[in-house]
């Protein structure tokens, strides 16, 4: 069996949901209960969470060969632009997830990502030989601090094996970070820019309680703490601006760092709190209960939703005279 | 520089001259990481005032007898720090209760220099503060409308006046101003700098309302920046000589580069965290920069 968000069921015609918004990338997954024990995921190891999530999303199973299929019918009617794996960490699931690539890959030209507990350059060379056009090795911490807290592992390999990944395989890796699991601003902003440096592609996530999990209790992030880590990522990304720039305090961002105009400008249409990671990737309410605050935007942002996230983003503008 | 009016340009260029007059050409960068932000209520605060919410709880360390200095120590790692804001919600009365907290700040003192936020604390308590605090940042309103709006005490701006007044024969106070603390209206500000006139002052620091989200004045909007560049340069006027600084709690953004390059005309001494900008306009300006690590007063 395999198992596909509720959203990209949708897609392909195997399930009935009331959605806005449709995911433009399949989301599979492979696997159920992994080795790791992060305190946010229902699928670590000593979470009583159901086991058929993966953040906020339910993802109920199905015959492999009707989503393969399904997935590569709905990429040639232009549907999907992108299949991206999730693999729990265990062998089986690497085996399953193998095959699954290897399915579509006899179906398909769609482009596959694969995001797994790969440990080594050989495991990424041998994902991206079968075929996947990027591999994510998930940090999820935003600083060294909240990884071991909140991962476990030891941080500095992760980085170690990022740095070499990106360096062999120019473009083809990515990485997932979570806001809100207690790091400042300048934290996790520190490794976004390591992470750019290094030709890493980012995902931005904001922390999801899950019931079940250990951070069951814990609060979501504060919108404009979000805000501010998705437009500062994304003003990097377009080179507009350097960590070393950027003015904080009390781990908070206070500036940017070059004159407002600019950053104003490139922000103002919202593309910065869209969706994140690789192309195609638009994940509609994985962090996000319909109609609550909306994180990622897996759509273009409308001018009034794109007023509210510059609003957000807690940057205070000079009143106009008369205010 | 913004579109200000021919009369606060004329205003801002009095302080420059006045600070030029008094002061060295040197100004004060402040990036606070030394100090270490300390509450000793946790999150807990009995007033719910609405600039504040008990927000800025959440951000600092909770230091109390069982989570002790050690822990401190560990939490904080190999970074080190060397100075200590003690701070904390406050009680019915108004006050940081520090008292329950005396030995634990006491062997803290030995190592750290400590910054206190004390509130409207009793003259009884003032003896002991003098034993561990070495400066006290007060916040100094005078405008009764605006202590009853914001703090919900019972309380007028005499009181604060006789606090600060028998604070500063024990121990060292820089009083706060926070311009627009009533919602983003400026109300008493100017009063109170004509209080501070007869009562002395070691040095100011403005702060500036910022909107915070989850407050009751969370939907208002920072001052009118003119009128804030007005105020502080009609300070330096009235303070030629008396150190005055641009404290942390302003707002971010675009409000606070246009903010950071008028203080700097204004002729401020320090500036907290300031943006990129202000730090190029200080070399333009022929400002020799000097860098601090810990809170504006320490």
């Amino acid at each position: 069996m395999i198992k596909c968000s509720a959203g990209t069921a949708k897609v392909l015609g195997i399930k009935e949901l009331k959605t806005d918004a449709l995911p433009t990338t399949a989301y599979l997954m492979a696997g159920e209960r992994c080795s790791n024990d992060c305190s946010f995921c229902p699928q670590a190891r000593s979470s009583s969470a159901r086991s058929d999530l993966l953040s906020r999303v339910t993802w109920p199973s199905y015959e492999p060969e009707t989503v393969l299929a399904g997935v590569a019918r709905a990429f040639q009617t232009e549907l999907l632009e992108r299949a991206c794996f999730q693999v729990v960490n265990s062998s089986e699931a690497m085996v399953e997830m193998h095959w699954f690539v290897d399915q579509l890959r006899v179906k398909s030209a769609i482009p596959v990502c694969v995001s797994c507990a790969v440990g080594s350059l050989e495991g990424v060379a041998r994902l991206l030989e079968q075929g996947a056009d990027h591999v994510s090795i998930a940090l999820d911490a935003g600083c060294e601090r909240i990884y071991a807290t909140h991962k476990g592992g030891v941080w500095e390999h992760k980085i170690t094996l990022l740095s070499a990944a990106a360096m062999a395989f120019p473009g083809k890796i990515a990485t997932h970070l979570i806001v809100g699991l207690g790091e400042s601003e300048a934290e996790m902003l520190a490794t976004i820019q390591t992470m750019l440096d290094m030709g890493v592609i980012v995902a931005l996530f904001a922390f999801t309680p899950v019931r079940g999990t250990k951070l069951e209790k814990s609060a979501p992030p504060a919108i404009g703490h979000y805000r501010r880590i998705q437009a500062a990522a994304y003003l990097m990304r377009l080179g507009l601006i350097r960590y070393e720039v950027m003015s904080f305090h009390a781990g908070e961002l206070i500036d940017f760092g070059i004159p407002a105009e600019e950053w104003y400008a490139a922000l103002a249409e919202g593309e910065a709190f869209r969706t994140s990671g690789c192309p195609g990737c638009n994940r509609p309410y994985y962090n996000e209960k319909p109609g609550g605050v909306m994180y990622n935007y897996p759509v273009p942002l409308t001018v009034k939703q794109a007023e509210q996230a510059m609003a957000e983003l807690g940057m205070v503008e000079v009143g106009q005279e008369g205010d | 520089m913004e579109n200000f009016s021919g009369e606060t340009k004329q205003l801002m260029h009095r302080a420059w001259e006045a600070r030029c007059a008094n002061f060295p050409l040197q100004i004060e960068f402040d990036y606070p990481k030394a100090t270490e932000v300390i509450t000793l209520t946790g999150t807990t605060c009995a007033l719910d005032c609405a600039h504040c919410g008990g927000h800025y709880l959440a951000g600092m360390k909770t230091v109390t007898e069982s989570n002790s200095l050690a822990g401190l120590v560990r939490q904080r790692g190999q970074a080190g720090f060397t100075s200590c804001l003690i701070s904390g919600g406050c009680d019915r009365a108004g006050k940081v209760p520090f008292l329950p907290q005396l030995p634990l700040l006491k062997r803290l003192k030995q190592h750290k220099r400590l910054n206190f936020h004390v509130g409207l604390i009793e003259p009884s308590e003032i003896a002991k503060l003098q034993d561990v605090a070495d400066v006290v940042s007060f916040d100094f309103v005078v405008d009764d409308a605006t202590i009853q709006e914001v703090y919900g005490l019972g309380r007028t701006g005499e009181a604060y006046i006789q606090t600060y007044r028998a604070l500063r024969k024990s121990v060292k106070v820089l009083p706060h101003i926070c311009i627009g603390l009533k919602g983003g209206n400026l109300a008493g500000e100017r009063k109170a700098l004509e209080v501070l006139q007869t009562e002395g002052v070691d040095g100011l620091v403005f702060i500036v309302f910022i909107p915070t989200p989850g407050t009751r004045y969370a939907d208002r909007q920072p001052p009118d920046l003119e009128a804030v560049v007005q105020l502080l340069a009609e300070a330096r006027l009235l303070f030629p000589a008396q150190p005055i600084f641009l404290g942390c709690m302003r707002p971010k953004g675009r409000y606070r580069q246009a903010l950071d390059l008028a203080a700097i005309h204004c002729g401020v001494n320090k500036i907290v965290v300031p943006t990129r900008a202000a730090v190029s306009l200080a070399t333009e300006l022929g400002l020799k920069i000097k860098t601090g690590e810990e809170c504006c007063v320490l």
